[in-house]
């Protein structure tokens, strides 16, 4: 009678495992890092640019493109339960990226200092969802 | 089949204390390496705005982003605190399973 309550406590235990974190996704993973690659081969190829020459119909199609695998990424966060924390940066790297367009596209130019700054953002921005994936893992 | 229920909670505990010891570490790096980042990040912008780099609006819009930066950096803390506390759980049930049912 003993061994079968634990055994019964046990398996129900085991089947109740509390779940307080989306497990690890890959095809997350993957899309994080291809988009972090994007955004800093877009910043680096402007800044080959002269200031004066960074026209924002230059880089409207890579804008969008960038926006739609960022949209792509908040989307596939959304679908993962008990996933808070991912959702909300991928709403942050939205964000971001979206003032980045809106300011872009009503200066029509865009500062040295700013590019610099937008660099390490992004980078910082990747690394902390990059981390917080890879934690599930 | 013998089960002792004071050795199955400590050899739960030795793998909870073990998963949380693997994990913690990378916790408090990131968490440095990111007090790091936002400590240069702010004092860049106020040297930029003293050098004259960046006007007082841009500089308003700049401490935005940079608010969301950092927001974004300690939800990856409290993610990885997450997955630190799950992983310790799963490793304390399994190791139950396994005394209980030895394969």
């Amino acid at each position: 009678m003993r061994v079968f309550v634990i055994i019964t406590f046990t398996l129900l235990l085991s089947a109740c495992q509390t779940t307080i974190i989306a497990p690890y996704d890959a095809d997350v993973r993957n899309l994080l890092v291809r988009s972090w690659v994007k955004v800093d081969m877009f910043w680096q190829t402007m800044s080959e640019q002269p200031q004066d020459e960074r026209r924002y119909a230059n880089y409207a199609t890579q804008y969008r493109d960038i926006e739609i695998d960022l949209k792509v990424l908040l989307k596939l966060n959304q679908m993962r339960e008990q996933n808070s924390e991912s959702i909300k940066q991928s709403e942050n790297l939205l964000s971001l990226w979206q003032d980045d367009i809106a300011k872009h596209k009503q200066k029509d130019s865009f500062k040295d200092f700013l590019l610099k700054r937008r660099l390490d953002q992004y980078q910082r921005v990747f690394d902390a969802m990059l981390s917080a994936e890879d934690a599930k893992d | 089949m013998s089960f002792n229920i004071n050795v199955a909670l400590g050899e739960m505990a030795d793998a909870m204390q073990l998963s949380v010891a693997c994990d913690a570490g990378d916790i408090q790096q990131f968490a440095l390496k990111a007090l790091n980042r936002q400590k240069a990040a702010f004092e860049e912008l106020a040297i930029a705005l003293a050098d004259g780099d960046l006007d007082q609006d841009e500089f308003q819009d700049e401490i935005a982003r940079e608010m969301l930066v950092v927001e974004t950096e300690l939800l990856a803390v409290t993610a990885m605190g997450k997955a630190m506390v799950q992983k310790a759980i799963n490793a304390a049930i399994n190791t139950l399973v396994q005394l209980a049912l030895p394969v």
